[in-house]
């Protein structure tokens, strides 16, 4: 590829904007699994944390 | 219908989807990396376009893959409508945000080509014009799901918006034959065969490819987390429920 090329500005441009845009699409998915999958574990422990409390007061 | 019915439990999906993970992640990078190598590096400048067509490695895989994930969310739809698969409307809803940026990279770097070849940024051709459109669609999509609260309610409305706004992709993909447009015609997916230059040719279908498998991985983590905010919500709703 050559550097100096006519209107290599455009075509750096179009990588940068790809791979911002990607990149922040999976940073965004990752986030947003990353967060799920910590409200599901809180819920489960809250849960697990619940049943053992009903199951002391039961005995 | 056996073999979707097999994925329709959740559970049985989340597995499975966690066993493929990470080879689905090998080859999205490694036709990444091969397809950027040859488009970069091993790739002739074209005659009249010059470096300008290596623009055309991000922007046409982008195009092709926004018209893939439309076709995909039309598709669960219907499945969510006729069969009432559990996981279909899921499918259709976490794809829109992948299809809607695939949409606005082939605006975007669309734009970045047209500029120093066409000498303009945007003209209101049937080619942009119908990507644009397919843009607001995806937009109309991902705002139904926002504003609804209901999500049966929302799955309805948002699947009918799919399947009638599914119209618009053959639009995009016949406009350049259909009206006089500045874009160019089909080179790769003709009848009588691609017109590009193997040397150009391999690694646009290789970034192709790719593009394809990235939607493929970052598609299946987005049902995961789909389904997690499903039980989530069904979880925090029971609890209300039951302290009330």
């Amino acid at each position: 590829m050559d550097f100096s090329a006519p209107h290599m500005s455009f075509v750096i441009s179009s990588y940068v904007i790809t791979f911002i845009v990607l990149g922040g699409l999976a940073l965004w998915i990752f986030a947003r699994a990353r967060s799920v999958a910590k409200r599901l574990r809180q819920l489960d422990d809250e849960g697990a944390q619940r049943r053992r409390n009903s199951g002391q007061s039961q005995s | 219908m056996s073999s979707i019915e097999r994925f329709a439990n959740p559970t049985r999906f989340m597995r499975l989807q966690k066993a493929v993970q990470p080879w689905v992640w090998v080859i999205t990078i490694s036709l990444f990396a091969v397809g950027l190598f040859l488009g970069l590096t091993r790739a002739p400048a074209d005659y009249q376009q010059g470096e300008t067509v290596r623009i055309m490695y991000v922007h046409v895989p982008a195009a092709w893959s926004a018209l893939m994930v439309y076709s995909v969310m039309a598709l669960a739809s219907i499945v969510g409508i006729i069969f009432r698969h559990p996981l279909a409307d899921i499918a259709a809803k976490a794809a829109a945000p992948i299809g809607m940026a695939f949409c606005f990279l082939a605006l975007a770097t669309g734009s970045l080509w047209g500029k120093p070849m066409w000498g303009t940024w945007w003209v209101w051709d049937a080619r942009l014009t119908s990507m644009f459109v397919l843009l607001l669609l995806y937009l109309g999509y991902i705002a139904i799901w926002q504003a609804i609260e209901d999500p049966r309610r929302a799955s309805r409305i948002a699947a009918i918006v799919a399947i009638v706004g599914f119209i618009n992709v053959p639009i995009v993909k016949f406009s350049v034959d259909w009206w006089y447009s500045l874009h160019q015609p089909a080179s790769v997916f003709r009848t009588d065969g691609p017109s590009i230059h193997p040397s150009i040719l391999t690694p646009l279908l290789i970034m192709g490819l790719a593009y394809s498998f990235l939607f493929l991985a970052l598609h299946l983590i987005a049902i995961r987390s789909e389904i997690g905010a499903r039980r989530i919500r069904q979880t925090e709703l029971a609890r209300t429920g039951a302290l009330q």
